[in-house]
């Protein structure tokens, strides 16, 4: 590859005690993931592929292997670190939108800034800018019970996009949506990638997977293509 | 992330929750108010009693026929109740003030309940007899009129100067000065009015008529004292006074004929009893505000698990450890301290409409205390429920429903 890797993993495995027994949900996992690429992880429930987003996302540690994001190890991080890095190097977007209910769009928007130690005054204007980008200008102040699915999938867009990250993480970003809200969505992704962000959409959804540029697949715990 | 942040960001979420955080301030609300109400009441009535003495005056001596521990006011006539071998006379009064070199003056008083009429109008009373220094010793003023001279005292002239109770009862608004009213058989004319003074322990002392002695103990035929007021130089001198004052007496008497009370003892001990009944009543108080902490802790750790999810979405988007362990000790101490505020208000406000029907004083160590208190239960309690919260792992946390 002759791009930029922003996300290594190698030789990442998993295991999880479950009532006694190891689970092993990653089994020697090896993925590279380049800047501006658009990658898609697909595979059948169980196979592993939430783990591995909440791997890359540094919600979780590996058990054994490497994760490097942005260049930067993460096996030596502590909790508040790999916070840091969650809140500087990644936007995550949920299948359930997981925005708070009782804060409005821009409030919502606004969240991974104040983690950031950004003032208010420019927290505001540049949350304000994320909901324009994401078509919602007329929209800043609603409640998320005040808005439709697709519309709260994209506040939590912009929420993604409000530190600049590294790497947008996507958990079914259209799952919880109807087909056209979920072709917004996607046209949203499409074009983020197209302003150069690095996508990576975690989906069983083959038709959301053939949207980006590479498919990579997981079955028990396997990549068959990371690199 | 800045303190500042972190506050708004504690103010918001209860505000967005705004019965439950009222009620969740309820107990400390309840619990500070009473602290300061009791306390009130109880401060209240100690300096009320300490005002009763101070305007007995601090530097009086009194003393009683008979051997006496406390006695109330009431059963004046003729001393204290049983059968008392009465030897105090106006005798005694000469000789005390004849002997006593730490006596400035000696007050003897007899009080008989009687029936004054004017005209028509009659009206159960109590006079007191006395002389001419009656009126400075306790303190008196005269809104007309003027006081025995001392010729009065030794004619024993039948003159009286009569309480605004006694002389609204008998001549309404009618002019008193010069006219002549019957305490009971005898007919006194009456020479002054006294200042209101209103109530004291429960009695009307407004109620009364002043006589000079001398008529007093020719009229109902009484050899014997009720009891003497011996004021000392000043205030100081009290337990000095009282001492010589016994030692004169047990010349003349025997130890079980008389009861030297100094005033200063009498107010001390109540005081030290009424300072501790107000400290247990405070203390009672504080139990409710240790329950109104646990039901901040029981609310904090209700909306630690109601929460999850946002605790878990914060952490996602980059909240550290101390982020949200701030945040929900803040919330807690928010809820206790304003809880604490209102409840210093309320308690306030309560003490000063209980002060209509009876004194009541605010100290400001019982709202220190319910202040600091409910300060300190709010972190305390707030500690438990924000560290749970901040140990939450945000994977499972997301995946909280």
């Amino acid at each position: 590859m002759k791009d930029k890797i922003v996300v290594k993993v190698s030789d990442v495995k998993k295991y999880f005690p479950l009532d006694g027994v190891t689970v092993k949900a990653l089994k020697s996992c090896n993925l590279n993931i380049a800047q501006g690429e658009m990658v898609s992880i697909m595979g059948p429930s169980g196979s592993g592929k939430s783990t591995l987003m909440n791997l890359i996302g540094c919600l979780d540690k590996p058990t054994e292997g490497k994760i490097s994001i942005n260049k930067r190890g993460t096996e030596n991080l502590e909790a508040d670190d790999l916070a840091q890095i969650r809140n500087e190097e990644i936007g995550f977007v949920f299948q359930n939108f997981n925005l708070l209910p009782r804060m409005t769009a821009l409030d919502n928007v606004e969240l991974p800034l104040i983690y950031a130690g950004i003032k208010r005054n420019r927290r505001r204007k540049i949350a304000q800018e994320k909901l324009e980008a994401v078509g919602l200008a007329n929209r800043l102040h609603h409640y998320p019970n005040q808005l439709s699915g697709g519309q709260q999938q994209r506040v939590a867009i912009a929420r993604a996009l409000v530190n600049n990250p590294k790497i947008i993480i996507a958990d079914e970003p259209t799952g919880n949506l109807d087909t056209k809200a979920g072709m917004e969505i996607m046209k949203i992704l499409k074009n983020l990638h197209r302003q150069g962000n690095t996508i990576i959409i975690v989906t069983h959804d083959l038709y959301i997977a053939k949207k980006s540029q590479r498919i990579i697949k997981l079955k028990d715990g396997v990549i068959d293509n990371g690199i | 992330m800045e303190f500042e942040e972190t506050f708004r960001l504690a103010l918001n979420s209860l505000k967005s929750n705004k019965i439950r955080s009222l009620l969740t301030m309820l107990g400390i609300i309840i619990g500070v108010a009473s602290v300061i109400l009791l306390v009130s009441i109880g401060s209240g009535l100690q300096s009320y009693i300490s005002q009763q003495f101070e305007e007995l005056g601090a530097n009086l001596i009194m003393v009683m026929p008979g051997k006496v521990q406390f006695s109330d006011e009431g059963g004046r006539e003729g001393g204290p109740p049983g059968a008392v071998n009465n030897k105090l006379t106006l005798k005694t009064v000469r000789t005390l003030e004849k002997e006593g070199q730490y006596v400035k003056s000696v007050l003897p008083i007899v009080t008989k309940s009687l029936v004054a009429k004017f005209g028509r109008e009659s009206h159960q009373t109590g006079i007191v007899a006395s002389t001419e220094k009656y009126i400075s010793i306790r303190k008196q003023d005269l809104a007309e009129g003027s006081n025995f001279t001392k010729a009065d005292i030794s004619r024993g002239k039948r003159v009286a100067i009569l309480g605004p109770t006694l002389k609204e009862e008998i001549f309404g608004d009618q002019e008193s000065l010069g006219k002549k009213i019957m305490l009971g058989d005898a007919r006194y004319t009456v020479i002054g009015i006294f200042t209101e003074k209103g109530a004291a322990f429960g009695q009307d002392q407004d109620d009364m008529a002043l006589i000079p002695i001398t008529a007093a103990s020719k009229q109902f035929n009484i050899e014997n004292l009720a009891y003497i007021y011996v004021e000392s130089p000043t205030a100081d001198d009290t337990v000095k006074t009282a001492a010589e004052v016994e030692k004169i007496l047990l010349k003349e008497m025997d130890e079980e004929d008389f009861t030297v009370m100094d005033s200063k003892d009498l107010l001390s001990s109540i005081t030290q009893i009424l300072g501790v009944l107000t400290v247990a009543l405070g203390g009672i108080a504080g139990i409710s505000l240790l329950v109104g902490g646990i039901g901040i802790m029981n609310i904090m750790l209700v909306s630690v698990t109601e929460r999850t999810k946002e605790i878990g979405l914060r952490k996602a988007v980059g909240a550290k450890e101390k982020d949200i362990l701030t945040q929900f000790i803040i919330e807690a101490v928010f809820l206790s301290i304003t809880g604490g505020l209102i409840g210093i208000i309320i308690g306030y406000l309560g003490s000063a409409i209980l002060g209509n029907f009876l004194k009541t004083a605010v100290t400001p160590w019982s709202i220190g205390l319910a202040f600091g208190v409910s300060a300190a239960i709010g972190t305390v309690f707030g500690v438990a429920p924000a560290a749970k919260a901040s140990k939450l792992d945000p994977i499972e946390a997301l995946r909280y429903e």
